[in-house]
């Protein structure tokens, strides 16, 4: 995996996250370091297009609510003219609180003080338990599987 | 997995600065004064907004900036602008540039004693003159500088602006400009929070020896019997 990949991932573990479930797991993370938004939380639509079989010509399946947010972590008063980390966060919905907190996340995934912690507390539970959940639906999807047969009748 | 370190940097494409901090009024409130000067042309106006704008714009010129350009408007920038100030218009507004000044919806100049001439950008075409582009021109302030008269719609009597920093062509392209209404382009000064709006329709004259009239400005036939003493004025005229 390269670090966009990885970066691909954490986020999209962070926007699938439950805002409530996320919530409480950033909360135990103790207290974070000071913020600013670059763009506050902020609702909007984006079109959601698809392909007929996933080979056709493009269309527009509709438009989808999305909250998105742009934090940058305040440099410490030593250094007021530090580069600091800037994390985006966008999240399907209009919990503002979601795509604040998810934007938050990332910005602390890219400084190396808190990469591992975030990783091991936040990602790497929320992800296990997103996996479970899928493969306990699609054992739930598979029990209901049908088979049919065409019976040919000998005539 | 392993675990990534970023550059603790931020990525060029990403600004430093905030925009609005609050979008929607801080928006409404700047369009209003920017409608205002347009309305009055030659009085400078306070912006009532407070904005961390980059190096390089003036905090007036910044809130017009997020005002006024989207995701719709190609902008001209002129070269002497740094990076980071396009780096933060493209975040904030989402705006295009354009290197073409003719296909320019504004045009954003800091530096106005080595700008283009007036007529290098889009003047509208007939049936379109509101596509013409309209210039955002930083100055230092409005109390400097040689003093230039003012008349034309919005303004009763003549209205006095000094304007340190702009070349004395600037003026004299103003003249034509005029000359090509309903088409031309409007202009917006900007110094620290105050704005003034220099619409198409302004007569503008640097020295206050030459008669307004005398330069292919439209002016009201009316206005001219009356100056010329034909009619006493219009209240007589339109009177019961």
């Amino acid at each position: 995996m390269n670090s966009i990949s990885i970066r691909q991932n954490w986020m999209a573990v962070l926007a699938k996250t439950h805002p409530e479930v996320l919530e409480q797991t950033v909360q135990a993370l103790g207290e974070l370091p000071p913020y600013q938004f670059l763009r506050p939380p902020e609702v909007g639509l984006v079109m959601v297009r698809g392909r007929a079989g996933g080979t056709g010509q493009q269309f527009n399946l509709g438009e989808m609510t999305v909250s998105r947010c742009v934090v940058q972590l305040s440099p410490p008063k030593e250094d007021p003219a530090a580069a600091m980390a800037v994390g985006f966060g966008y999240v399907a919905g209009r919990s503002l609180r979601h795509a604040e907190l998810a934007a938050v996340c990332d910005a602390l995934l890219q400084t190396s003080e808190w990469c591992d912690r975030v990783q091991t507390s936040v990602i790497a539970p929320l992800q296990a338990s997103h996996e479970e959940q899928q493969v306990t639906q699609q054992n739930q999807t598979a029990s209901t599987q049908v088979n049919f047969f065409n019976l040919v009748r000998g005539e | 997995m392993s675990t990534a370190h970023f550059h603790s940097g931020h990525p060029a494409q990403t600004p430093s600065l905030p925009g609005f901090q609050d979008r929607v009024q801080d928006a409404q409130a700047t369009f209003r004064v920017l409608l205002e000067a347009l309305a009055h042309p030659g009085s400078d106006r306070p912006i009532p907004v407070h904005l961390a704008s980059p190096a390089g714009l003036n905090l007036a010129c910044a809130a017009a900036c997020l005002t006024l350009l989207d995701l719709d408007t190609p902008v001209w920038i002129q070269p002497t602008l740094s990076s980071e100030v396009k780096t933060w218009l493209l975040f904030h507004t989402g705006c295009q540039f354009t290197e073409d000044p003719q296909a320019a919806a504004f045009a954003l100049i800091n530096d106005p004693q080595i700008m283009p001439a007036l007529n290098t950008f889009q003047v509208g075409t007939a049936e379109a003159p509101e596509i013409s582009t309209t210039l955002l021109i930083q100055v230092d302030n409005f109390h400097a500088g040689k003093s230039v008269s003012l008349t034309g719609p919005g303004i009763q009597h003549t209205q006095h602006l000094t304007v340190p920093g702009l070349p004395a062509s600037f003026w004299t392209e103003r003249l034509a400009n005029i000359d090509l209404y309903p088409l031309g382009v409007d202009v917006f000064l900007f110094a620290e929070d105050r704005v003034v709006g220099l619409p198409r329709t302004t007569v503008s004259q640097q020295s206050t020896s030459v008669n307004p009239v005398n330069h292919g400005a439209y002016v009201e036939p009316i206005d001219l019997l009356i100056s010329s003493g034909e009619i006493p004025d219009r209240l007589t005229l339109y009177g019961p």
